[in-house]
Order: C-alpha cells, then structure tokens, then sequence
C-alpha cells in the first residue's frame, strides 16, 4: 500500500496540472487507500477534494504546503478536526503576515498551534532537505531538532522526493539518515504536479506562465523532467526500495489522517439540532427528496444563485427575452422559451 | 556575550610600507585597477585625499602624493598580525578582510579587554584602530565605523536607537539599486526602515523587505565564526627512530596518514584545500613542501596521491625518521569554488543552482582582483536548455555506445571505439524531458566513473545509449 502524501492540485495556483477530480480518479484507479492533497498556502479545493473522494471511496487527506517567513516550504497536515482547526489558524496567520500575493508564517506561529498535525520536512524548497542538499548537515540536525520540539516525534516526519533530479538520490539517503539519527520517521512522496506522464507538457506550459516567459525560454523554476506524477504504488517501490522502512512508514502517516471535514448531511443535522424547531429547514430549504426541494432548487437556479449544470448554461446565459419595454428583470426569465 | 569588531583604515598602507621603506612618512593612496582611492596614508588624508577618489583628483590636492597599487596579498600578510593578537584574546576570530576583523569576546570587562587588544594592535601595526562592540556582527560593524581610533560599545536592548540614524549609504549589506529605490521613497536611514510598516516593506520589497527589517533592528545574530587560526587535521607517522630511505615504506607511511586525515574529514563532511606535507630527518631538522589543491579533497587515495606527488617534488635525497602529513584551510566545500568536475563542491544541488553560484563567484573575483582576471570560455559551449541542465564536462560528445546493464538498468560496463570501461560507480542520475506538440522526449543520464580512470555521462533514450560527454 502506498499513499501520496505531498499532491498539487489547479488550486495551488499556477503549481497544479490536473483538475482534483481526475487526481482523485487515478489515485482511486491505482488502489490506493487515501490520497492527501496540499496544495500552496490555501484550502480551497478542500470541499471539492472531500465530495470527489468520497464519491471515489478514497480518503482524504488535508494539508497544505506553507510557505515560511524565510521562504522555505513546510507541508502540514491535518490528523482530526483539532490539527484541521489549527491548519485553518496557520493559514490564515500565513496571508495576515506576507499580504495576499506573497503569504509568509512566521517560525514562532508554528508552536502554539501544532497539536494535530503532522509536519512533513517539506520539498526540495524546504529548509531540511535544501540544507542536506548543501551538505550542511549540522545545521539541518539542529532544524529539525527544532521542529522535534514542535511538533514531537510522532509529529515530525522527514519528507523524501527521489524526483530523478540531480542529487535527488544522495539527498533522500541522507535525509533517511538524519531520520534515523532523530528517532523520527521518513516518508516517501513524489510531489505530485500532474495525474501522468501527459501532464509534463500542460504543467511546464504553466510554470512558464508563472515566469512570463515563452515556453522556447529556458528557467530555472521550469521542470527538469516529467516525474512529478501520481506514480503507483510499484513504482515508488522501485524508487524507494533500497528503504523499505519508509513506504512503511508513508502508510503508517496515511493512516494517522482521518477524514476532518463533515459530511452535508452532518453539518444539516447539526444545524437542524442547534437551531429552534422548523427554523433549520426554513433557513436551509427542505431535505434532498423532498418535493419543495426541487421546486427550491429551481428557483434558485432561476436566480442564478446557482452553478447550472452543462446544458442549461446555453440558454440561461443569453440575456433574458423582454416580452415588452419595462418588464420586470426576472420576468424575462420566467416568459423566455428554451432556443434549441 | 559581545561581538567586537576591529577596523585598521591603513592596512594597505602599512603592508606597502614594509615592502618599500621609502615611503613611510610621504603621503599614499592605494588606488584599485579602476584607479580609484582604496586607502590613504594619514599624511595623505590630512591633504584632502579620500577613499573613493580618482587618482588624478587626488593628484591634483596634493601635488607629493605617491600612488601605488593595492597590494591585496601584501594587506593579508600584514593583517594577519592583526588577527594573531586577537586569537590570544579568544578563539572566535573571523577576518572579513585585511582592513576589518570580527572578534567574539566572552565573560567580563569586555570593553577594557577590547581596548587592550586595540592598543596592542596599534603597537604592532601603528596608525588609528577602530573598535566597536555590540550584541551582532552588523552592530559592531556600525559602531566601529562611527569609533575614531577608540572603542564605541552598543549596550544590549539599545541597538535601535544607535543605528537610527545611521544613513543607508552606509550600510555596505544592502545592494546599491535598492538603496536607490529606498531612497526615492523618501527612506534614508536605518531609522526610516524601522518606521515602516513591515507588511508595506515585505510588499514592496519581498525577500528584502526582511532583511531590511533585521538590519534595521540590529542584523542576524550569525555568531562570529572561528576562521582563524585556521584549523587543520594533522596525522604524524614515525618509523620507531630509524633512518629510513626505502620508497615503500615511506610510501606505506603516507597511506596511513592519508587514511587517518580522510576518515576525520569524511566524519565532518569536510574537505581540506591545502596539503603539507613534512619529513624529519635524523638532525632533527624538518623540511615542508606546502601545496594549495585544485580541488577540495577529503577522499584517503586522493590525499594519498597528493602526498606522494609532494614528496617526489621534495626530493628529501636523504634518510628520514618521520613524516607528517596536515590538511588546513577546511571548510564544507563552501565559498568560492571554480573547478567544475569535483563532484562534491561544484556539482553541489542543481545545475542552475551551481551555475548561479559559479556566477556569483566569478563576480566576487571580479570584484576583488579586476574584471580582467575573469575569461569566460562561452566560445566553446552551445547555448540553450542543454547549458541549463547538463554537467560541464569537458568534452561534449554524442556518440553510440554500447552499454552493459544490470538487474536495475543501472549501466556497469560501456565500450567506445574498441576500447572498454567499467563503471566504478554511479556519482550522480537524473532525468530530462522535453516536450513538442507531438510527443515527449525523456532521457536518463547517469554521470560515472570508470576504471581506467575517467569520468563521463551516459545518456538512455528510447532504449539506446549514447555517451553525453566525457572528461579526465
């Protein structure tokens, strides 16, 4: 069993490939159990994770790749609804701090809220790995000693990428190394950008867009090659054989993480129970099935307050017909034929 | 504790005046290859003469002037003094350059200490030294630059108010475009920096916005380095006070020194660049032969090959009693590095992170010994996404070769023009893809070393295996 722990979906902006709902359809094609999804500083494509993954019979796995005030990256993620609640805290600490366009967490926000996450040492951006990369192993102890501290050793998981980049290989020995010399476990990940090899093309197109650079242009944020995909489980057994203490201890991580966010139906119950008698259902319309429920539903589709589903839009999105000057705006809705 | 930080103005000045004492007691200016004044003797200073000067203006204020050039190797020689007095005082000494010397003083009376090791300088070297004490390296720094050949001491918890008012042209940390920017917005001292709102400067600034931030509020608190005296790993072997003269045994002797050091270096992930190597002889008499090493070692037979390579150039011509071997100037293979085939310090990260580096030194070099010290040889080199990414060998090639692979697909033997090479082992193997709107092109290419000795990259594509190019 593998699990990917370290996955970038569109919403990492710029940094993801392939649409959620097609990562969580190969990761469900490929067997595997759980898939988490961590994308840049935010947790937007949370709820369309969850909803896809669910519908997949995958678990999800929240988290997000922070960005640190030195700019280094942290990938967190969430075990229970406390670590979701602190990564929600992070987050928005992070865009408080550096502004919208360039969010940054402070080191010193990281210990007061990391009870229920597990802190994965990060990519080769991150501050251990790029340390190890220099060779300056002392200073790389030291950091992660910190983060030790932190997050405990339970909580601190050394991050490995064999990503078939240069070095990648040397810095994933020593990295399982500096692990075993904190007591702490490693983990495996690919750093996913795309669903496939395929996605190499569309993924470069975008970090060349990213440069504001024509794709003839060499860069350095440019991928060197496309293994940066949701690779099965035997093929990170190929790459990560000569461990095989950290696939295990991938899915040991994979399987400390639930699924933290409700279900549509939790969160109607609970608020049906919260609320006076009759005031849920008046405030959140009538449950699915019931006949109010559609004739609800299509009003509010009239209204636009809705996305409409593929078919409606064709004829929704012309400008109303006006049966005559001075209608009423939603008459026009009402009086218009469907144009085929 | 306290970081000192010294500063002797005429450094340069007191190393040409030990090469030539004749000039001692005319006014000098040291100009650089641009012909601008670096340094100034006091007699020179008094007539006008200041740093940053072109030669003719500073001609023209004082018609006796001499001017020579700055001797950088001279002004190292002379510093050292300096930084012998200073390592008597403690062990954290750290040289920036000739001129200015940071110092980590621990424990009491730091400021009367600090004095007297600025007066012993001062007996040594003559000419003013300033001093200045503070909590980091960048406070020290400023204080020490407002000294007038006495000591200024910022008290802990007082690092804001002193650098207030200090302008940003002085501040030699940050970059000269950036001070411009600061300045247009109306930003001029380092006091101005610490009235800005933080979230503006990370906005406008980004990385910088930081630095900014710590500069205005005292610097990164980077403890001062043990530079000097430099260390170095030393391994004696002696044959039991015999004479000896037998090539072999000599021989057998350096391997187990070079062993020894290697497996010290290898335990810090250090290297060493510099190799002495000394024998005894039976007078009790000494002879050394110091080598500065193209290339960082830290391996037991590549130690092993430079002390022989030293002893040979000896030529000691008599029997010996003992030999010693020290490896000096360590460091984690860091700093300014320009071999390109060394796999542990240039190939260090990506190719355009070593590039980028490679750069970056060659514009300190640039800086400190002339423009025209740096030829760069892009005559030889295709230009393009290859450049990027690829490994500097020192030939280019792209010719068939014929590979013999293992259980992994892992190449273990390769054969070129009827000549054939085993792969001793694999330094280093990474992927490249390209794309076109047809279809992708992914190659893998593994970096080896051979027996015979030799180091190439071979690349696979599409099931065959082509040699990328080869070096040694």
């Amino acid at each position: 069993m593998f699990v990917h722990l370290h996955t970038h979906s569109p919403y990492s902006f710029l940094d993801g490939a392939t649409e959620v709902e097609r990562l969580v359809r190969r990761a469900a094609e490929l067997g595997m159990p759980a898939l988490a999804l961590t994308d840049h500083d935010n947790l937007c494509g949370m709820v369309k994770f969850t909803s896809a993954c669910r519908n997949y019979g995958v678990r999800p796995i929240l988290g997000a790749e922070v960005t640190m005030e030195d700019q280094s990256h942290l990938t967190l993620l969430a075990m229970d609804s406390t670590g979701y609640s602190n990564l929600c805290f992070l987050l928005t600490r992070t865009h408080a701090n550096g502004g919208r366009l360039n969010p940054l967490l402070p080191w010193n926000a990281l210990p007061e809220r990391a009870s229920g996450l597990v802190c994965l040492t990060g990519c080769r951006r991150g501050q251990i790995p790029s340390l190890v990369r220099r060779r300056e192993h002392g200073q790389a102890a030291e950091r992660a000693m910190e983060l030790r501290r932190i997050f405990g050793r339970s909580g601190l998981v050394v991050e490995m990428q064999d990503d078939m980049t240069p070095d990648s290989r040397r810095v994933c020995a020593d990295l399982q190394a500096l692990a075993g010399q904190l007591g702490v476990r490693a983990a495996a990940t690919n750093n996913v950008h795309h669903a496939n090899r395929d996605g190499y093309a569309t993924y470069d197109v975008l970090k060349c867009i990213q440069a504001c650079i024509p794709v003839s242009e060499p860069h350095r944020n440019r991928p060197l090659n496309a293994e940066r995909y949701l690779k099965s489980a035997a093929e990170m057994e190929e790459l990560f054989g000569w461990a095989p203490q950290v696939l295990a201890d991938t899915a040991s991580v994979a399987l400390e993480c639930g699924d933290v966010l409700p279900s549509a139906c939790d969160i109607r119950d609970g608020l049906c129970r919260v609320l006076p008698h009759g005031l849920g259902h008046r405030a959140l319309g009538p449950s699915p099935g019931h006949p109010m429920h559609r004739q609800g539903l299509r009003r509010r589709l009239l209204r636009g307050l809705l996305p409409l589903p593929d078919g409606c839009g064709r004829h929704l999105a012309q400008p109303p017909v006006r049966p005559f000057p001075g209608a009423r705006e939603d008459a026009g809705h009402r009086h218009r034929l469907p144009q085929r | 504790m306290s970081v000192a930080c010294f500063i002797v103005p005429h450094m340069g000045v007191v190393a040409a005046c030990r090469r030539r004492a004749d000039l001692a007691g005319s006014p000098l200016a040291l100009v650089d290859e641009k012909g601008r004044v670096v340094t100034v003797s006091p007699e020179a200073d008094r007539a006008g003469v200041h740093l940053g000067q072109a030669e003719t203006a500073a001609r023209s204020l004082c018609r006796d002037l001499v001017v020579v050039p700055y001797d950088r190797e001279g002004a190292d020689e002379a510093a050292r003094e300096m930084w012998d007095i200073l390592a008597v005082e403690t062990s954290y000494v750290e040289p920036s350059s000739p001129e200015v010397c940071y110092a980590e003083i621990a424990g009491l009376q730091v400021l009367e200490r600090s004095e007297v090791a600025a007066a012993a300088i001062r007996r040594q070297l003559g000419g003013p030294v300033h001093v200045g004490l503070g909590r980091t390296l960048f406070v020290a720094r400023m204080a020490a630059g407002q000294a007038r050949d006495g000591v200024v001491a910022v008290p802990s918890g007082m690092e804001g108010p002193f650098l207030a008012p200090i302008p940003l042209a002085d501040v030699e940390e940050l970059e000269g475009n950036l001070k411009d920017a600061l300045a247009r917005l109306g930003v001029k001292t380092l006091g101005d920096v610490a009235a800005v709102d933080r979230q503006d400067l990370n906005r406008r600034f980004k990385a910088n916005g930081e630095k900014l931030r710590a500069l205005a509020s005292g610097g990164p608190r980077t403890p001062v380095r043990p530079v000097w005296p430099p260390r170095f790993v030393e391994r004696r072997a002696h044959f039991d006070d015999r004479e000896v003269e037998d090539l072999l045994l000599i021989e057998e002797a350096m391997r187990r020194c070079a062993a020894s050091v290697s497996e010290t270096l290898l335990a810090g992930h250090e290297f060493c660049r510099m190799l002495t190597l000394s024998v005894r002889f039976a007078d009790n008499t000494w002879q050394a032969l110091p080598e500065r090493l193209a290339l960082p070692l830290n391996r037991p037979e590549a130690l092993y090959r430079g002390a022989i390579r030293l002893y040979k150039r000896m030529e000691p011509g008599r029997p010996i009693t003992e030999v010693r071997l020290r490896a000096a100037d360590l460091g984690p293979a860091g700093g300014v590095q320009l071999a390109l085939l060394d796999d542990n310090q240039s190939q260090r990260g990506l190719p355009h992170e070593r590039r980028r580096r490679l750069h970056k030194a060659l514009e300190t070099i640039g800086k400190r010994f002339g423009a025209a010290c740096v030829r760069h040889a892009c005559g030889f080199d295709t230009g393009g996404r290859t450049d990027l990414w690829t490994y500097p060998l020192g030939h280019r090639m792209n010719v068939p070769v014929d590979v013999v692979t293992n259980d992994a697909g892992e190449p273990v033997r390769y054969r070129l023009r009827e000549s054939s090479w085993d792969i001793t082992s694999i330094q280093n193997r990474w992927c490249e893809a390209e794309w076109d709107w047809e279809r992708m092109h992914e190659r893998t290419i593994y970096r080896v070393e051979t027996w015979p000795a030799g180091l190439c990259e071979l690349s696979k594509q599409d099931g065959s295996w082509r040699i990328a190019a080869i070096a040694d």
